[in-house]
């Protein structure tokens, strides 16, 4: 089997929710790959690990996505001290069980703040011509819950068809510098924030059959992404990408 | 809102641009001034509570007639 190496030397890139899951794999795939990462994320010790591991490259910064002002600040800093940015990853997300009946309507709200309006910020933040190079690149996570809406996940599914919307739109306002923007649908995927799900919300048994090619794990949706932050898919904008095992087919394991 | 506030937020958040702005520039003669800069002029004004038409704005020949358009 052929292998694909990415080369991101001497390119700079934000990565939301860069503490576990899929934001942490790919801030560890651009650090490999040689790009400096402005890590973002909520909890200080996860990203002091990180920065430990590639301390050159890791320049961790513990904020919460939603607050904007923090969130803007910060990528204006990260720019003055190491230079305009290549691109962005907003991986930052939580999910929540969101029954119709007996919804938290401030946890359902968060979800939607996370996912969907810290995404947005930050787009606005990251497609200002004095923080970004032209040609800067953008992928936000979507998921398949946004094409497929399970039960007790309404909120989850909102937010994420809510983010490939915004996409589409956003694409046509700023392709003038050559920027793009895109979202990648994962599967179920191994990291901590589907364990949580998992333990709180019922999924139907046929859920884990429809990934055709198994349950995934982190490395197996961040090729796709790497493959969006570079130039190869100079010419992608405005696009969701599935990858998600085979799940959306409906077929059986 | 001050001149240096509006020049500011012009060049920030509706015409992204690096170049310098002044209240007499010509707005022919700044190449971000677009459809798109327009629009985000008009949603600016709107977060200011001042709804503005497009037609009006289309008038407007130097930044200081968007700042009298802005403020009036």
């Amino acid at each position: 089997m052929g292998e694909v190496i990415y080369d991101f030397s001497g390119e700079r890139f934000v990565v939301t929710g860069a503490s576990s899951g899929m934001g942490r794999q790919i801030a560890v795939e651009l650090a490999e790959a040689g790009a400096t990462v402005l890590a973002i994320a909520r909890r200080a010790e996860r990203l002091e690990e990180l920065e430990k591991q590639y301390p050159t490259q890791i320049i961790p910064s513990v904020l919460d996505v939603c607050d904007s002002d923090k969130l803007s600040a910060c990528i204006s800093s990260f720019v003055v001290s190491h230079g305009k940015l290549h691109g962005t990853v907003h991986a930052a997300g939580i999910t929540g069980n969101a029954p119709l009946r007996a919804y938290d309507e401030d946890m359902a709200r968060k979800i939607m703040d996370v996912s969907f309006w810290s995404g947005v910020r930050l787009m606005q933040i990251i497609n200002k011509k004095k923080n970004s190079e032209d040609g800067c690149a953008s992928v936000l996570f979507s998921s398949v819950a946004a094409h497929i809406g399970e039960k007790s996940n309404f909120a989850y599914s909102a937010a994420k068809i809510a983010l490939q919307a915004a996409v589409r739109s956003i694409a046509k306002e700023i392709y003038t510098r050559k920027n793009r923007i895109n979202t990648v649908s994962p599967g179920w995927v191994h990291t901590e924030m589907t364990q949580h799900e998992k333990e709180q919300n019922e999924a139907p048994p046929k859920f884990w059959d429809w990934h055709l090619l198994g349950l995934g794990e982190p490395e197996d949706v961040s090729g796709m992404v790497l493959f969006l932050l570079s130039d190869r898919a100079r010419w992608i904008t405005g696009e969701d990408f599935v990858v998600d095992g085979g799940y959306l087919m409906g077929g059986y394991n | 809102m001050t001149e240096e506030q509006f020049i500011q937020n012009m060049k920030d958040s509706v015409l992204d641009t690096d170049e310098e702005i002044e209240m007499e520039t010509k707005l022919d003669e700044v190449e971000e001034w677009d459809s798109l800069a327009l629009v985000s002029f008009i949603a600016m004004a709107t977060a200011n509570g001042k709804s503005l038409k497009k037609d009006t704005i289309k008038n407007a020949v130097t930044i200081r007639d968007l700042y009298e358009l802005f403020e009036g």
